[in-house]
């Protein structure tokens, strides 16, 4: 091993507008470590990879491959310093074959050869070590999935790589075929190999990664062994939320407390006084724990029934099965990893994925496959991820764009459950604060008067206390007829003013029930973070 | 066809369909008479056109409507050159496809910045941009008036050439862009070409310097292209900046590539032969709505192999399926 690291980022960074999408990242990888790098949505994960590997010039810092400063170079001439990378849409060359797909790699890599015979030769070879040699003459138009990420295995290992940065190469496998990829990694590792995995699939960072490296916000938040990593309060803080962390922690000190009063065998008040702090807390989470009677009246009546529904984009499928139920004027979170297919699933409900499977009945009504436009007529509003306002639009134009359902829709009404945008109607929504775009786009939705709005990461890129205030408005909304369907990372948040609550893993709900009881199981942070 | 010959021979098939192709040409030019030969000559020239649009447009993805900036460049070059400083055709002719390739390069280093329609657009404004210039620099081009290029009498360095002249120096330059495609596409260069059309970020991943790339593959073209235009020049005698720099013969270069087939070799040839000769054959039976029928055609076919003939075969071939309704669906999504 020599002592100079493969790679090495000095307070790397790039800011995208106002966006520091990476900021001050400095590490030093060795030579032959496996380091698994993970952090929720919008952590810089994929942003760091392009860093690195040139697809983006860094505002800030420096990067070093084998003490060599490459910063700001071409991605050709970080490829040709043997740093190969996949992608995590793959990016087949379509039109040529398989085979060729993986030659060009070896015609243009660092050992470049200009002989094509020799390169398709050496294309063959490496295709038997991913394990698809019989698929060479096929177009990559035609490969599953699975054989899919196989090529950009092997359109990188044309490359001969030191450095192998994977980007998300077990998105959307199948947990049958997830196996294989990580045994792949760690031939490569045996090897010698020094690679990088960016992954969700907790399971997969867990297998293979020597140490683990957290981002969040950009940030460097820990680096570790694995297992330390994921149980870190800090780590689970950024999966699952502030509030959830804190918890976690009280209670695992409760625990610890009680363990170490049963072990010392004190009196029988002394072990009442260690497990007050946990009874204390769920009383402190919902201030009237007076179950709200009118419930399960009101719930005669399911106004949303999902019911074993499958959907993906082209071959990949990313919902199995998933069975769900919102009922008037009820508050459903819908909680997991990233992945889990939580945003998908909005997008089957209001029409933009196709659902291929399953049924999906709304106020009695099958609108299984109707068009978009028909869903919102019918009354289910979508707001989605990243909220997608017309920015160049004023705040009023926003909103009366979302009155399209019903062109009467009053604004007042919707001001009045957000003032903040009443002061700001004239203004252009895209300079507005990301709470205020928030406020707006979920105000948007409301003006059709829907039976049901689904809001997708409502927290996204929003501070605290910005999420708390718009999350308070749920009840409001809930109140005045409008259930609402919440995707939420904040699982704290989400679960609190939720009713009940679905948590999804890899496509599929995994389990289901009271938010509350949901809240205290440990299982949600297992399927966050792999472990509990 | 290819699976009856043996391997061994197989790649020597192209090379002698193509000898057997200049064969027939030249026996062709025996067979017709003098107007006949100026139409398939422009046959030929499109041919060129066609394939050299192919090597940027549909090899590399770069769709140029600037295209005929390089027609217009070669041609104004030979003329002034041969007008002014009396050089003979064929010094003028290797010397304008080289400054229209010169030009490429040049406005190509930052338009190959852009991608899809922004490129577009870009390569039409330089195109239009470069006509006002021409027109402008009027002591040397004799601006909006045109210049004459003398083809008889002391004045000329070279004799006019002739029908039968631009017949095979069409079919010459024709036969080179043929041999540059056919080389370039089963080279090293054809797969960085293909590489970056299909994704260029993946294609700099692999270790392929896609700006080098994509400026000598717009060079290459505006060679060709820039060698076909000088002909065309000296063949016109006095040309004219409005006919030279005109849109249309870019919209022709690109119609014919992707009716053909793009990224394909023998795509452009079959796009150009098919519609030129559609379109003389159209003119002379059906003359007051030929245009009409023409647009009618190119429409429909369109409509049906949005991605060439030449794709479309081979697609078919490799599903088993040719049914055009069924092809159509594959490409409207």
């Amino acid at each position: 091993m020599s002592a100079v690291p493969v790679l090495e980022t000095r307070g790397l960074g790039i800011r995208f507008g106002g966006l520091k999408a990476v900021d001050d990242v400095s590490l030093s990888v060795p030579e032959g470590l496996t380091l698994g790098v993970i952090g929720p949505n919008g952590a810089g994960k994929s942003t760091f990879i392009n860093l690195v590997t040139g697809h983006l010039k860094p505002t800030s810092g420096s990067v070093l491959v084998d003490g060599k400063d490459v910063t700001g170079a071409k991605p050709w001439v970080i490829a040709q310093s043997r740093v190969a990378r996949t992608f995590q849409i793959v990016k087949p060359f379509r039109g040529m074959t398989v085979r060729e797909n993986v030659a060009v790699g070896v015609l243009y890599g660092p050992d470049g050869t200009g002989r094509m015979s020799t390169a398709l030769k050496q294309a063959d070879e490496i295709l038997g070590e991913v394990g698809i040699a019989d698929l060479g003459d096929r177009p990559p138009g035609e490969l599953s999935v699975a054989d899919a990420r196989r090529l950009e295995f092997a359109k990188a290992l044309a490359l001969k790589p030191r450095l192998l940065l994977l980007d998300e190469v077990m998105a959307g496998l199948r947990p049958g075929e997830i196996e294989p990829s990580l045994q792949l990694i760690r031939d490569l590792k045996a090897r010698g190999m020094t690679i990088i995995v960016v992954e969700h699939v907790m399971k997969a960072i867990l297998a293979v990664s020597d140490q683990v490296l957290v981002l969040n916000a950009g940030q460097r938040l820990m680096l570790g062994p694995p297992r330390e990593v994921l149980s870190d309060p800090q780590v689970i803080e950024a999966y699952l939320g502030h509030k959830y962390a804190t918890r976690q922690a009280q209670q695992s000190e409760a625990a610890a407390a009680a363990e170490a009063a049963e072990a010392a065998e004190a009196a029988a008040g002394e072990a009442a006084t260690a497990s007050a702090p946990h009874c204390h807390q769920r009383e402190a989470r919902n201030p009237t724990p007076t179950p709200r009677p009118a419930l399960s009246m009101r719930r005669w009546h399911q106004m949303l029934e999902v019911k074993n529904v499958s959907a993906g984009y082209g071959r990949v499928q990313v919902l199995w099965d998933v069975d769900l139920t919102v009922a008037a004027n009820e508050i459903v979170a819908l909680v997991g990893p990233n992945g889990a297919g939580k945003t998908t699933l909005l997008r089957a409900l209001s029409g933009m994925v196709p659902i291929r499977e399953g049924s999906v009945s709304f106020l009695g009504q099958d609108i299984t496959g109707r068009s978009i436009e028909r869903i919102v007529d019918l009354g289910i509003s979508h707001v989605p991820e990243g909220r997608r306002l017309f920015p160049g639009l004023s705040v009023k134009d926003n909103l009366r764009l979302g009155g399209w359902r019903n062109r009467n829709a009053d604004l007042d009404r919707v001001i009045e459950l957000f003032p903040k945008l009443g002061d700001r109607l004239s203004q252009v929504t895209g300079s507005m604060s990301g709470g205020e775009q928030q406020m707006c786009a979920i105000a948007r939705g409301l003006m059709g008067k829907p039976d049901l709005i689904m809001i997708d990461e409502l927290s996204l890129g929003l501070a605290p206390v910005v999420v708390e205030e718009i999350i308070g408005r749920l009840a409001d909304i809930a109140a005045s007829g409008t259930a609402v369907l919440l995707v939420e990372q904040d699982v704290d948040a989400a679960l609190t003013v939720a009713e009940r609550a679905y948590v999804m893993e890899t496509g599929r709900v995994v389990m289901s029930g009271n938010a509350g009881e949901l809240l205290a199981d440990p299982r949600i942070q297992q399927s966050y973070l792999g472990i509990a | 066809m290819a699976a009856v010959i043996p391997a061994p021979w197989r790649r020597w098939l192209p090379w002698a369909l193509g000898v057997l192709g200049v064969l027939a040409a030249l026996g062709l030019q025996t067979q017709l008479y003098s107007g006949q030969v100026r139409t398939v000559a422009t046959i030929f020239m499109f041919v060129a056109l066609a394939l050299s649009w192919n090597l940027i447009g549909g090899y590399t993805g770069y769709a140029s409507f600037g295209q005929v900036v390089f027609f217009g460049l070669g041609g104004y070059f030979a003329a002034v050159t041969m007008t002014h400083l009396h050089w003979s055709f064929w010094l003028a002719l290797p010397l304008a496809g080289l400054a229209a390739a010169a030009y490429a390069a040049l406005i190509g280093v930052p338009l190959l910045r852009l991608r899809g329609h922004y490129f577009a657009i870009a390569t039409l404004g330089v195109a239009e941009g470069t006509r006002e210039i021409v027109i402008n620099l009027d002591g040397l081009t004799g601006g909006g008036g045109g210049i004459t290029v003398p083809t008889v009498g002391a004045a000329a360095a070279t004799k006019y050439l002739g029908n039968d002249g631009f017949y095979l120096v069409y079919l010459v330059l024709a036969v080179l862009a043929l041999l540059v495609t056919g080389l370039v596409s089963r080279s090293k260069f054809g797969f960085a070409m293909r590489a970056i059309h299909q994704d260029e970020d993946a294609a700099a991943a692999v270790g392929i310097n896609t700006t080098r790339t994509k400026v000598l593959t717009y060079a290459l073209s505006g060679l060709l292209t820039g060698l076909v235009g000088a002909t065309y020049a000296f063949q016109q005698v006095t040309i004219y900046p409005e006919r030279l720099f005109d849109v249309e013969i870019t919209v022709l270069m690109v119609v014919m590539v992707v009716i053909g087939g793009s990224g394909t070799v023998l795509g452009p040839i079959i796009g150009a032969v098919a519609l030129q000769f559609l379109s003389e054959w159209l003119r002379q039976n059906y003359t007051t709505v030929h245009t009409l029928l023409l647009g009618a055609i190119i429409i429909i076919a369109v409509v049906l192999l949005p991605q060439g003939l030449v794709n479309y075969l081979r697609e078919a071939r490799r599903n088993r399926d040719y049914s055009l309704l069924a092809n159509v669906r594959r490409y409207r999504l």
